[in-house]
């Protein structure tokens, strides 16, 4: 008899036509700026959108690390995403943890979407109103502090301030996004499980700690990363609040990889993208390490 | 309507593993024929490459004299009915019957015919305009049947129809497929892992394990000469009784006593101290006064479990258990000592290793 | 435990709750009263929770900004948003069917990383490279290039791979035993079915892409192919103390999204946050 043919991998044909407009656009758009982005951080601002593009190796990197501009950037950049990581998976696990709680009966629907809509909106009509809200004469903010007696708040306008007013600003953009995926998160948390710690006598705290907390870890870790990863690329709020001041204090890394685009240097703006990249990957990289750490029993 | 044939069919995922060995049969035209064995044991397997769905690695499928081996799926003239209907869910009843035909641009007159007979034939007429979201399990897996005959393929394979739906349904529909296929007379090629399914259903069974056929019959010939341990203890429920024995010059020993076993025409010398197992199935182990030239043993009662039919009645004979189907007006009480009694006839012998015959 | 505690507990959940939507929802109040407001009204009491007069005589200062009108604007952002969302649903349903059903094939697996890779990328920088791409071929200030370069995104990709990968297969091979192509299934099966996530995928990008404004502003050779966030961003420089048409402005490029969203929001909730939640 003769034998059959050997088992081969389905044969692709088809699905070529399928995924070639998407590929072609992840190419053209995606991948091939990502490369041409290295590749003109190697090479002299001046020449870059020339054919022949001056090869200068290493020398947009070196520019960049003896820059103390950059230094401040960078350094002001890992302060502010750490703080603001920080500060908006902890809010928004408890405003989460609020909202799932028995003390919040009718209206969680509304304070869910109350809570998102900063999220939706477009980000710069939102720091536009911000930027009026912290006005130092006019603004909303400054005028109720005043008319209660208290402090005035310096905003956008001192150095020692901006970069709260700042964080506030972007919380209020961001943070209705992890409400609803803790939100999420939280609803799936066994019930069984709390419904033993109950029993056993356990407290509100007890019961946060020892039973919700383990389960959230994962999701936690995810979030904190796509937090990190978001917060690293904070651009559109200094764009239209501060452009960068006052003082350079908020002028974070992102933000001033554009000035240079802006300034036609783009040897130096691709270099310090790359480097964002390049941290972006090795954080993500991490997470997924941690990830896989924590399947493990 | 068409003959399958399987010639030494094999499937194997990277040249190593093999679901499915050198698998060999025929199903005649016009017969049901059930794949029936544990998880794992390669029948879906086997099912699929005859569908198409899986490429075949060694071998060959031959439905109705035609070599299939290169032919994909929707070439085959076959129809499948999937494990969980794989009904259309954005489609009506109608449209997922009339799917197949028009993509065969089947005139629109032709359709709504296969499709009314069908339904009629399937009682599902009042819901050809629901969606399969508004059905229950058994109406889903009418439509799915319906969605297979209005094809009027030359061989329909049917997946493990029945292992979602509740106890009572299965029984309903099993008789309805029953009475759908003496309709029909199309070749069916069924599999399951009920034996009590394969065993209504099928014109013959072929039982699969490990990926290898065991045995390839008649549901009686399976249940009463099963060709090996595993066909023995597969078909049947309860299951056989299978004890350890051991084979001397002078007589069989087994846990409960010896006695003397001859076949006759016997010429070849007597082994030694050969061990094998025996099988007897419960209902032929007796209870009460013995037959002639039965075999007796003494047991004692170790456990009772009434059916309401009939009683199961657990016997420790030494170290070993058989168990016995006793008619339920027999009044024993765990603990109890009583005589039973096999006939010889009623032996089946195998080798303890292979399981192969003895 | 005593009722008084449980009344004072219930009070301050909701009232914390309330604060924060107090926050959340004032900069839209704020947005939306000063629409109505004279400039010097506004500076004299910013506070004051109604306008004056709910005159829209603000829209006709804003005809023109940056020397084109503002219907020009809005046109363009209702163009834009709308071709880039059906043009991106288009695609990457088509294109992530193609990298779930064979996902062991190596070129479609670089595909997917190389999709990966850019969304990693930090965003607002990855227009400077783009800008240099469409610079090369020459799809610089056109309304194609803005439209193909916003057409791609990470959450419309993540939920149909997420819906396909759950899709019961045998569905798709009932498809194929009754005679189908894979034409036939993706277009007459696979889509109709996933047509709930279509939805969902369609309402999220129009959103998110109706408020994208550094790659148009980059792509851009003039402001006639501006959209309303990008013009409001100039506005903010151009009208500087018209703050009046600064908050109409961006009222105009607000509501629609929130109308939109309110309409949506379950939908828009479950969809963004569901490649994110772990379950």
């Amino acid at each position: 008899m003769p034998t059959g043919r050997r088992p081969a991998a389905p044969p692709v044909g088809v699905f070529w036509w399928f995924v070639a407009p998407f590929a072609l656009l992840t190419l053209v758009f995606g991948v091939w700026p990502i490369v041409l982005a290295v590749q003109t951080s190697f090479t002299a601002s001046a020449t870059a959108l020339q054919p022949n593009a001056k090869w200068v190796g290493w020398a947009n990197y070196a520019v960049l690390w003896s820059d103390p501009i950059f230094a401040n950037a960078l350094q002001r950049t890992l302060l502010y995403t750490g703080l603001a990581v920080f500060s908006t998976i902890v809010a928004a696990l408890l405003y989460a943890l609020l909202l799932q709680s028995v003390w919040i009966g009718r209206g969680r629907l509304f304070f869910k979407v109350a809570v998102f809509l900063p999220v939706v909106t477009p980000d710069i009509a939102g720091y536009v109103v911000w930027r009026w809200l912290y006005d130092q004469s006019f603004g909303a903010i400054n005028t109720a502090l005043d008319a209660l007696g208290l402090p005035l708040f310096g905003g956008i306008a001192s150095t020692s301030t901006v970069l709260g007013a700042v964080m506030v600003a972007e919380l209020w953009h961001h943070v209705g996004f992890y409400v609803v995926i803790f939100w999420a998160n939280l609803a799936l948390c066994d019930k069984g499980q709390s419904e033993a710690a109950q029993m056993d006598g356990a407290n509100a705290w007890q019961h946060f700690w020892h039973v919700l907390l383990p389960q959230l870890r994962p999701a936690l870790l995810v979030n904190s990363v796509y937090a990190l990863i978001q917060y690293l690329k904070t651009f559109t709020v200094v764009a239209v609040m501060t452009k960068g001041g006052p003082n350079e204090t908020t002028n974070f890394v992102s933000y001033y990889a554009y000035q240079l685009f802006d300034q036609g240097r783009y040897g130096e703006a691709t270099a310090m993208a790359t480097v964002l990249f390049a941290l972006i990957l090795l954080l993500s990289a991490l997470a997924m390490h941690f990830q896989v750490r924590s399947r493990l029993p | 309507m068409a003959a399958v044939d399987l010639r030494a069919v094999s499937k194997t995922y990277d040249g190593r593993q093999f679901a499915v060995r050198a698998v060999s049969l025929s199903v005649p035209d016009g017969e049901l024929a059930v794949f029936v064995g544990p998880s794992g044991c390669g029948k879906s397997t086997l099912l699929r490459m005859i569908a198409g769905l899986e490429t075949i690695s060694q071998g060959d499928i031959a439905i109705g004299d035609m070599r299939v081996n290169d032919l994909p799926a929707r070439e085959r003239d076959i129809a499948m009915v999937f494990q969980d209907y794989a009904l259309y869910p954005h489609k009506s009843v109608m449209e997922n019957m009339a799917f197949g035909l028009r993509l065969r641009r089947t005139p629109e007159a032709e359709i709504r015919r296969r499709v009314g007979d069908a339904a009629d034939l399937l009682q599902i007429g009042p819901l050809l305009d629901r969606k399969p979201a508004a059905l229950s399990g058994g109406q889903r897996q009418r439509v799915a049947i319906g969605r297979a005959i209005v094809r009027q393929p030359k061989v329909f394979l049917f997946d493990e129809p029945l292992s979602n739906l509740d106890a009572q349904l299965r029984t309903d529909m099993r008789a309805e497929i029953k009475r759908l296929h003496q309709r029909l007379g199309t070749t069916i090629i069924y599999v399951t892992h009920d034996q009590v399914e394969a065993m209504t259903l099928a014109s013959r069974i072929a039982v699969l394990h490990a990926g290898q056929l065991q045995q390839y019959d008649t549901p009686a010939r399976l249940y009463r000469q099963p060709g090996n341990l595993f066909v023995a203890g597969f078909m049947g429920s309860p299951p056989m009784n299978r004890l350890a024995a051991t084979l001397t010059p002078q007589s069989v020993e087994w846990g409960g006593g010896a006695f003397c076993l001859r076949p006759a025409g016997w010429t070849a010398p007597w082994p030694e101290q050969v061990p094998l197992v025996l099988g007897v199935r419960p209902e032929h182990v007796m209870v009460g006064p013995a037959p002639a030239d039965a075999l007796t043993g003494q047991a004692t009662v170790a456990l009772v479990e009434p059916l309401g039919a009939e009683t199961l009645v657990t016997l420790q004979v030494g170290r070993q258990t058989l168990v016995c189907r006793a008619s339920s007006d027999m009044t024993v009480t765990t603990g109890d000592t009583l005589t039973f009694s096999v006939h010889p006839r009623h032996l089946h012998a195998f080798h303890p290793d292979s399981g192969a015959i003895w | 435990m005593m009722r008084p505690a449980h009344l004072l507990l219930r009070g301050l959940a909701y009232g914390t709750a309330l604060l924060v939507t107090f926050v959340c929802l004032y900069p839209f109040f704020w947005m939306l009263v000063s629409a109505f407001r004279t400039s010097k009204a506004i500076l004299a009491s910013p506070l004051r929770p109604w306008p004056e007069s709910l005159s829209l005589s603000v829209l006709s200062e804003l005809a023109e900004i940056g020397g084109t009108p503002l219907w020009v604007y809005a046109g363009n952002s209702v163009l834009i948003t709308t071709a880039s969302t059906v043009l991106g649903i288009l695609v990457t349903a088509v294109g992530a069917y193609a990298l779930v059903r064979r996902p062991d094939f190596w070129l479609f697996r670089a595909f997917r990383l190389g999709f990966l890779a850019t969304i990693m990328y930090p965003y607002m920088l990855l227009v400077i490279p783009v800008y240099i791409v469409m610079y090369k071929i020459g799809l610089l200030g056109s309304y194609t290039g803005i439209v193909l370069f916003l057409a791609v995104g990470p959450i419309q990709f993540f939920l149909f791979e997420q819906f396909f990968q759950t899709m019961p297969k045998s569905v798709l091979e009932a498809a194929v035993v009754d005679g189908a192509t894979e034409w036939q299934i993706l277009f007459r099966v696979v889509l109709p079915m996933a047509m709930p996530v279509v939805a969902t995928a369609a309402i999220i990008t129009f959103l998110l892409n109706w408020s994208q404004w550094l790659p148009i502003l980059v792509v851009s050779k003039s402001p006639a192919t501006y959209t309303l966030p990008v013009a409001l961003l100039n506005l903010n420089g151009e009208l500087g103390v018209n703050f009046q048409g600064i908050m109409a402005m961006s009222v105009l490029t607000t509501l629609p999204v929130i109308l939109f969203f309110l309409l949506a929001q379950r939908r828009v909730m479950s969809g963004m946050t569901a490649g994110a939640v772990k379950g």
